[in-house]
């Protein structure tokens, strides 16, 4: 199963490369689309995959420390308590 | 006399009969009652060497060292600063970090999931609701720090103990030496980044540090290299030469071989390295300390100490100590670089997989003679080991420190004593769990 959030067409790209260690393993690869370039982020360990646009990249550079904190708590997203919300926050709505 | 341990722990008594000014017993190396003393009162109290902050460069960098039996890791924060980490999950103590080394700034536990920053703080837990959401984390602890952390010249140390002498009280005399070490950068840092070969043997940690600064042994167990090799580093350790060997105090010693080669006279003499094969690195120390000093500092070269319990220098490479029990110990050896000195780098690689790589001939030789030692001492009878040799003719030096010549065991005694004071009977210092600021490099 690929999860994806954004959309899923196969867009021609550039492998930039795989960021890997001990704890995680993501493919990075430039986009270059019609209408604007992205970065489509997967996760090769869970076959899923995230869609980033440049404003979004932009806003990763400057959130701030405790924004980074937050987002590293497994339990936030990937591994919510089934009744708290969606099982897999990434999955695209309906 | 016979004075045996058993399993019983030591006592403060027994412990002074076992070590005397001119002979120690053989049970200080096999008995595992003396030991998880040795643990408890030095590895766990004092100050030990951990790591170099060259090996964690960037920020979010992390390597995974040692105290001991302990797993460590140092890192560093994003901030700059270095962080020394117990390796073990707050929730059900697996070894969070399995790599030698990488880049996070984030370690997630593959038991459960548990996330910690690379400060040790606790940043989540997968399915939060069992511990009462994210408030109820607050209540669960993160990874323990090492109490306190001090670098010097770039070396990092860390203290399992949570009070006690600094780091500088601790050094002493020998910080003066790792300067000495530094100078010889033209941009005046050490950097250890040619990667670690780890030699495992049967034996006590003691015969380690015991035998780094022996000027007795060389020309016994290292005449094969030496005549291989050409090399008249041998020559350096007889009763001929004005080499000493120096007591520092605080259980350090050092095999001063400078008076030896500022009677040699040549820049990189005590490499064994002619100007002509590191042009560009003696032309730079020349431009930055002035051709004087530059020479000077080429001339007199790398220090030869060993920083008590387990920092060895050895000129052109350095070793840390690891006892992981009674008759087990790891040396983690690594050639020593020269931040700008390219040139001078490649050679220290090179002499260094001679010496100590896996097929180094050097190390092999020591190997064999500390398992061979073990076996030895393990043997009932005689009971112990001679340590007189050179007793009658220390001098003090200028400075106040004991000395005695190249060959003598001033070294080994002046360590002995100092091990006496640590395993006093001092009420003992449990590792603790508190957490400092990162100090910063």
């Amino acid at each position: 199963m690929t999860v994806a959030k954004g959309d899923d067409e196969a867009t021609p790209g550039i492998e930039l490369g795989v960021v890997a260690s001990e704890f995680a393993t993501v493919k990075v690869t430039l986009e270059q689309g019609g209408s604007g370039a992205r970065l489509r982020v997967e996760d090769l360990r869970a076959d899923a995959v995230r869609y980033l646009d440049a404003l979004e990249l932009e806003s990763l550079v400057w959130a701030p420390e405790d924004w980074w904190r937050r987002l590293l708590d497994p339990s936030l997203h990937r591994w919510r308590d089934a009744g708290r919300g969606p099982e897999i926050e990434s999955l695209p709505p309906g | 006399m016979t004075t045996t341990l058993g399993s019983s722990r030591p006592t403060p008594e027994g412990l002074r009969g076992l070590v005397q000014p001119d002979r120690v017993h053989g049970s200080l190396y096999t008995d595992p009652a003396i030991f998880a003393a040795e643990l408890e009162r030095i590895w766990y109290s004092t100050w030990v060497y951990v790591g170099h902050v060259s090996e964690i460069p960037r920020p979010k960098d992390y390597v995974r060292k040692t105290i001991g039996p302990q797993q460590i890791v140092m890192t560093r924060d994003t901030d700059g600063g270095v962080h020394l980490l117990q390796n073990r999950c707050a929730h059900r103590g697996n070894l969070v970090c399995e790599a030698d080394r990488g880049h996070s700034g984030s370690f997630r536990c593959p038991y459960h999931g548990w996330t910690f920053s690379n400060t040790g703080d606790l940043l989540g837990a997968p399915f939060n609701q069992g511990y009462g959401g994210r408030e109820g984390l607050k209540e669960l602890g993160g990874l323990a720090t090492v109490p306190r952390v001090g670098i010097y010249r770039g070396f990092v140390f860390g203290s399992l103990a949570a009070e006690g002498p600094t780091l500088e009280e601790h050094l002493g005399a020998a910080a003066e030496r790792l300067d000495r070490l530094a100078r010889l950068s033209p941009e005046g840092e050490v950097e250890l980044t040619a990667g670690f070969v780890q030699h495992e043997v049967e034996a006590n940690w003691k015969m380690l540090v015991e035998n780094e600064t022996d000027g007795y042994h060389p020309q016994f167990v290292h005449s094969s290299i030496f005549s291989i090799s050409g090399s008249s580093i041998g020559d350096l350790y007889s009763d001929k030469s004005t080499a000493v060997t120096r007591a520092l105090g605080g259980g350090h010693s050092e095999n001063d071989l400078a008076p030896e080669f500022r009677r040699l006279g040549v820049p990189m003499g005590w490499a064994g390295t002619p100007e002509s094969k590191i042009p560009d690195y003696v032309a730079q120390m020349r431009d930055v300390y002035g051709t004087e000093t530059g020479d000077e500092i080429m001339i007199n070269g790398s220090p030869h100490i060993m920083i008590f319990p387990n920092l060895f220098v050895a000129e052109i490479q350095l070793f840390s100590i690891q006892p992981l029990a009674v008759n087990r110990t790891v040396q983690h050896v690594t050639a020593i670089q020269f931040k700008g000195a390219p040139d001078l780098n490649r050679r220290l690689v090179t002499q260094c997989v001679g010496s100590v790589g896996p097929a180094g001939m050097l190390l092999a030789d020591d190997a064999e003679m500390y398992e061979r030692n073990q076996r030895g001492v393990e043997q009932l009878r005689p009971e112990w080991l001679d340590l007189r040799r050179g007793l009658g003719r220390e001098t003090t030096d200028d400075d106040g420190y004991t000395i005695g010549t190249a060959t003598d065991e001033t070294s080994m005694r002046s360590m002995w004593s100092h091990y006496l004071t640590l395993m006093d009977p001092q009420p003992a210092t449990a590792p603790q769990e508190s957490t400092v600021e990162g100090a910063q490099a």
